[in-house]
């Protein structure tokens, strides 16, 4: 399973760094989260609710930060437990200053295991591509409400 | 298999009941040609499942000037019938006979894409859709009930129980670009229904499938076209129009880049058949 993207945000990288090692951040800007913990300095434990129509279950998620470069790059290293399956997968990321704002670039990947890795490629791959447009979304909103407008994730 | 219960209500008002009683955790299965592989395979692991192959939400019939098609009806029966013809053609175009038989209407508007063929016809049709929970029911356009993907705007207690289409004639085209000619995914797909008048073009739909997270008006690409008289000219400006503004994705099937390509040829080849 693969991702990748490019996103605008309306808030400088520095901001945008420091959203994405915020747990307060974090619990509200990912779609589904329940409650998440910083566990040390680069690793988060916490708990997704995922609602996919039929493939609805909790999972029980470690993400870890790293080879972070403040403010312009880093990687999340994650794994999650549920009912039916596991996904790991690691994601890098690349932030550029652009007219007062932020680009966003990333690109990840995914090892879906038990009985999850049977379902349909079109279910998890749309499903990840969803929560990764609705996660920066929500971000663009928390970092600038006033300007949630100027959001624009592709 | 997880499933201790199997409820098969007889009415509408019964399937509303028993889904506010049982809650979201409630399985709602029209045809079962997504649900059930789920299930078999243990992806999807509910206690209860609804039914409503019995519900009386089966039928296809002209209602006054619009078609009603109850939302558990089968692919098949919308292939059968004749007063939309746009709709015979999206249904001929979407899985196979087998999956036609058990496949349902309503179901087809919660198909991921690059699924959800029929669901982009109706889309360019202006149907509407009619929901049913505990508080009463509602009316709205299918244009305003997908909110992402496969989320919608229907509430956990609320149930699809009707989708309705005017029948009034417009020129119409329906074309699924796929990988194989038939039973196949769709690389994009375009329905299209257009009104003249006077020689230029007074009302223009143009509905996308697999280019969104959810079949999806090109807004853009209506906007060039309406008030235009339908020459190359304008042809080509709605097909750029309609490639620029569609969010394609990259699967199995066809990259981003290609599908975009695509969304522009096969709008083009739709108004030329008009």
């Amino acid at each position: 399973m693969k991702v990748s993207g490019s996103a605008t945000l309306a808030a400088p990288p520095e901001a945008v760094f420091a959203a994405i090692c915020d747990p307060g951040a974090l619990l509200e800007v990912i779609p589904g989260c329940q409650e998440i913990h910083q566990v040390s300095a680069d690793e988060y434990r916490g708990r997704i609710a995922i609602r996919l129509p039929a493939v609805v279950g909790t999972y029980d998620t470690v993400v870890r930060l790293v080879n972070a470069e403040a403010p312009t790059s880093g990687e999340l290293e994650g794994h999650l437990v549920g009912r039916v399956g596991t996904i790991g997968g690691r994601a890098v990321f690349h932030l550029r200053g652009e007219d007062g704002g932020t680009v966003v670039d990333y690109s990840g990947t995914g090892v879906v295991g038990g009985p999850l890795a049977r379902l349909d490629s079109r279910f998890l791959e749309g499903f990840a591509r969803s929560l990764v447009n609705e996660g920066l979304a929500r971000l663009g909103r928390r970092l600038q409400p006033a300007a949630a407008e100027r959001v624009a994730v592709r | 298999m997880s499933v201790r219960e199997y409820l098969m209500p007889r009415s509408v008002p019964e399937a509303v009941g028993l889904l506010e009683r049982h809650g979201p955790e409630l399985l709602v299965m029209a045809g079962g040609t997504v649900a059930m592989p789920l299930i078999n395979e243990g992806i999807s692991l509910p206690e209860r499942v609804m039914s409503l192959r019995h519900a009386g939400m089966d039928r296809v019939e002209r209602r006054g000037d619009v078609l009603a098609i109850g939302a558990a009806a089968t692919l098949s029966r919308l292939l059968a019938q004749d007063a939309v013809p746009l709709l015979s053609e999206a249904a001929r175009h979407t899985a196979s006979w087998s999956i036609r038989n058990m496949g349902t209407v309503g179901g087809n508007l919660f198909t991921p894409p690059p699924g959800g063929d029929v669901a982009v016809a109706l889309l360019a049709l202006d149907a509407r859709v009619r929901l049913a929970g505990p508080r009463g029911e509602r009316d709205l356009p299918l244009a305003d009930f997908f909110t992402g993907f496969m989320t919608t705007v229907l509430a956990s207690d609320e149930l699809l129980v009707e989708i309705t289409v005017p029948t009034a004639a417009r020129e119409t085209a329906f074309i699924k670009y796929g990988r194989k000619h038939a039973n196949t995914p769709a690389v994009v797909t375009v329905a299209m229904a257009l009104e003249r008048r006077g020689g230029r073009v007074g009302v223009a739909r143009l509905a996308l499938g697999a280019a969104g997270p959810h079949p999806i008006r090109a807004t853009n690409a209506e906007a060039a076209l309406t008030g235009a008289i339908l020459d190359a000219t304008t042809i080509g400006r709605a097909a750029q129009a309609a490639a620029a503004e569609c969010q394609p994705f990259t699967d199995g099937i066809a990259t981003e880049w290609y599908r975009r390509r695509m969304v522009g040829v096969f709008v083009r080849r739709a108004l030329e058949s008009l």
